[in-house]
């Protein structure tokens, strides 16, 4: 792994949950890669395990589930030290070192992620206290210079405010001042603004463009929202029941679309100004089960292009040219 | 004036609904959300009419209000009846207003709250149906099964519970038992945006489908600007309770005029590359409280434009151009 690009490697990620006698296949044979200083987009539907991919990044997966294969390479410094992030244990020290200081998370829902007892200061503060060694006054002094610099007007007197005083869209700039106070090399944002209205979307993806240029900070963004992917992404990895079928940059996977569950997404969205006349092309049928386990394509019966080969087996992603890969039989995928 | 009147299905006309807020252990009434506060617009029969703005806008209000889940404060709802007169739906007693019921049904935002997990899919069609008069069981069980297959779905499916369905097969029951009481107007509540992509694009086909096929007027509330101006014919924008600007759909994006509309329209994320939007408007805080709505305009902190007498005097909906399809409340525009 060349560290200097890249900050985050997964290779063949496996990751499986126990759900009472059954085994779930929530992520398959993922690669992915992030680049530094560069957003990662993950798209998909509900259950196409692009959370769960991102949550196995930090160990934060659930108790009846677990990696079952693959590395999570993590490459703090550039020319720096490789991290295995996979093997480190979920409650071990190592990875603690890394959550929240490293790597940070954003969740969907602000309201829900902060707590309602304490003020938005003291919550902030926890965070920086526990990884670096700083004194209380350089410690607030910091994070009020931070929240004003994230939007928050009168940032001196909001600290000592409590979360129900914040509306969402503010809510959710403080989860980014959490997330952003120890100045982590990479930040993974679960569907940040999927709670947040249209106006108040448009000024946080603005605000995590600008961190992403201020500061650095390599991201990925997971989001449903192919929309949200065009103006906040520089490179795009799409998944379906827990593969990744199509991955590149933004301008590869929008102006060539290889994978059919990608082109049909793409023309499945009503886009503003088209013509009333146009009838939406939908996909078919619906998601399978994901308890399921599949021994072919699992885009197989709801692709139109579906064939006898792809009743056979899995295909193998391939590269289509530079960065841009695709794991479809029809695009020359092996099984 | 009148003529022009009768053509109307659905009239609204200064309709309000407001929210007592209490306080204390007599619920005492400290003051009034004003969700809904002096709306009025009109819905032609066959047509689409998109009801779109930011949550607390007052758009799911509105809609409970016109299917009398609410109470309005004021105002009038009049509904043109086979004959063309008018019935003013607040004025009607109980036992009018159960005919007219009938004629405006809803579908609603989560399909997974609005189906009962305890009943099978025949139980919640047949209640309505039982209620409204529809014939014998026999007579009941043959509407529903038409139903479903309008919407795709197997009439066997009937005698199964919701669980045994996904999301978008939910949503299709529900739109299957609005339909079911062969109303000419159906509400829907932001109807598409609890579903997968994939499943929207099905969704509204189906809807858009329907209407062709049943010839019924549909009003589409959502906060989605994209699905809006795909599924409508006239598109209304709320914006704290108060109707902003009415447009034909098409072009809305490009032809809309008041500042907030504009905003909403350009903070719509396009999954499109290098699309010009025209200028890039963010607009900077957030919606104030219906509770204590600000004086004069109500978009007037948030608008970049905003003058001294939008601070103080409220602007009317009014024609833009002469154009009585396109209106608009700003000072602003001439």
């Amino acid at each position: 792994m060349d560290t200097r690009e890249t900050i985050l490697q997964i290779e063949n990620l496996k990751v499986e949950f126990k759900v009472g006698k059954k085994t779930v296949h929530a992520v398959n044979d993922v690669n992915l890669t992030v680049h530094r200083g560069k957003t990662l987009g993950i798209v998909g539907e509900s259950g196409c395990g692009k959370s769960v991919t991102a949550h196995s990044i930090l160990q934060l997966l659930p108790s009846n589930g677990g990696i079952k294969g693959g590395k999570i390479l993590f490459a703090p410094e550039a020319d720096g030290e490789v991290l295995e992030l996979e093997s480190m244990k979920r409650t071990g020290k190592e990875i603690r070192a890394i959550r929240g200081q490293k790597i940070s998370m954003i969740f969907q829902d602000p309201m829900m992620s902060l707590n309602p007892v304490y003020t938005i200061g003291a919550q902030i503060m926890e965070n920086l206290k526990l990884h670096e060694k700083i004194g209380k006054d350089e410690a607030k002094a910091r994070i009020i210079k931070l929240l004003g610099q994230l939007g928050i007007p009168e940032p001196e007197q909001r600290y000592h405010e409590y979360p129900h005083q914040f509306s969402g869209g503010m809510k959710q700039r403080v989860m980014i001042a959490i997330a952003m106070i120890c100045n982590p090399s990479l930040l993974i944002a679960d569907e940040p603004t999927t709670a947040l209205d249209v106006t108040i979307q448009k000024q946080i993806l603005r605000l995590m463009r600008q961190l992403r240029d201020d500061f650095g900070t390599s991201v990925i963004l997971i989001t449903h929202n192919m929309g949200i992917v065009a103006e906040a992404c520089d490179e795009v990895a799409v998944m379906y029941m827990g593969r990744v079928v199509e991955s590149g940059t933004v301008r590869q996977i929008f102006e060539n679309p290889r994978h059919p569950y990608t082109r049909a997404l793409l023309r499945s969205v009503p886009v503003l100004g088209m013509d009333d006349g146009t009838e939406l092309e939908s996909i078919p049928g619906s998601t399978p089960d994901a308890s399921i386990a599949f021994d072919h394509c699992e885009f197989e019966p709801r692709c139109e292009y579906a064939c006898e080969r792809c009743r056979g087996g899995f295909p193998q992603a391939l590269e289509q040219e530079p960065g841009h890969m695709v794991r479809c039989f029809l695009e020359g995928g092996a099984s | 004036m009148t003529e022009k009147h009768q053509e109307h299905l659905l009239e609204v006309r200064g309709l309000q609904k407001y929210f007592p807020v209490t306080k204390g252990a007599f619920k005492r009434v400290v003051g009034q959300v004003h969700a809904v506060d002096d709306v009025s617009f009109y819905v032609d029969s066959g047509e689409t009419l998109g009801i779109v703005g930011e949550s607390g806008c007052g758009k799911t209000s509105l809609g409970k209000c016109i299917v009398r889940l609410y109470a309005p404060t004021a105002g009038q709802m009049l509904l043109r009846d086979a004959g063309g007169n008018q019935q003013d739906l607040m004025q009607l007693g109980r036992r009018e207003s159960f005919a007219t019921r009938r004629r405006i049904q809803m579908v609603f935002q989560d399909p997974y709250a609005s189906l009962n997990p305890m009943k099978s899919i025949w139980t919640a069609f047949d209640e309505p149906l039982r209620i409204h008069g529809f014939g014998n069981r026999e007579k009941r069980l043959e509407i529903a099964s038409r139903m479903m297959e309008a919407v795709n779905l197997r009439p066997e499916y009937l005698f199964r519970y919701p669980h045994e369905f996904s999301g978008g097969q939910r949503q299709r029951i529900c739109i299957a038992k609005a339909l079911a009481l062969n109303p000419e107007i159906i509400v829907c509540d932001e109807p598409v945006s609890a579903l997968d992509v994939s499943i929207q694009a099905q969704i509204m086909n189906l809807m858009r489908q329907l209407q062709k096929e049943f010839g019924l007027t549909y009003l589409f509330i959502a906060h989605d600007l994209s699905v809006v101006e795909y599924m409508s014919n006239r598109i209304a924008v709320m914006y704290l309770g108060k109707i902003v600007e009415t447009a034909p759909a098409k072009n809305f994006s490009t032809k809309c005029v008041h500042p907030y509309a504009k905003a909403l329209m350009s903070a719509v994320p396009i999954p499109k590359l290098d699309v010009k939007k025209g200028e890039e408007i963010v607009l900077s805080g957030d919606v104030p409280s219906p509770i204590h709505p600000p004086a004069g305009c109500r978009f007037h902190p948030r608008c970049q434009y905003c003058t001294e007498r939008c601070k103080q005097e409220a602007p009317e909906l009014r024609p833009l151009d002469g154009n009585p399809d396109h209106m608009v409340a700003c000072h602003l525009v001439k």
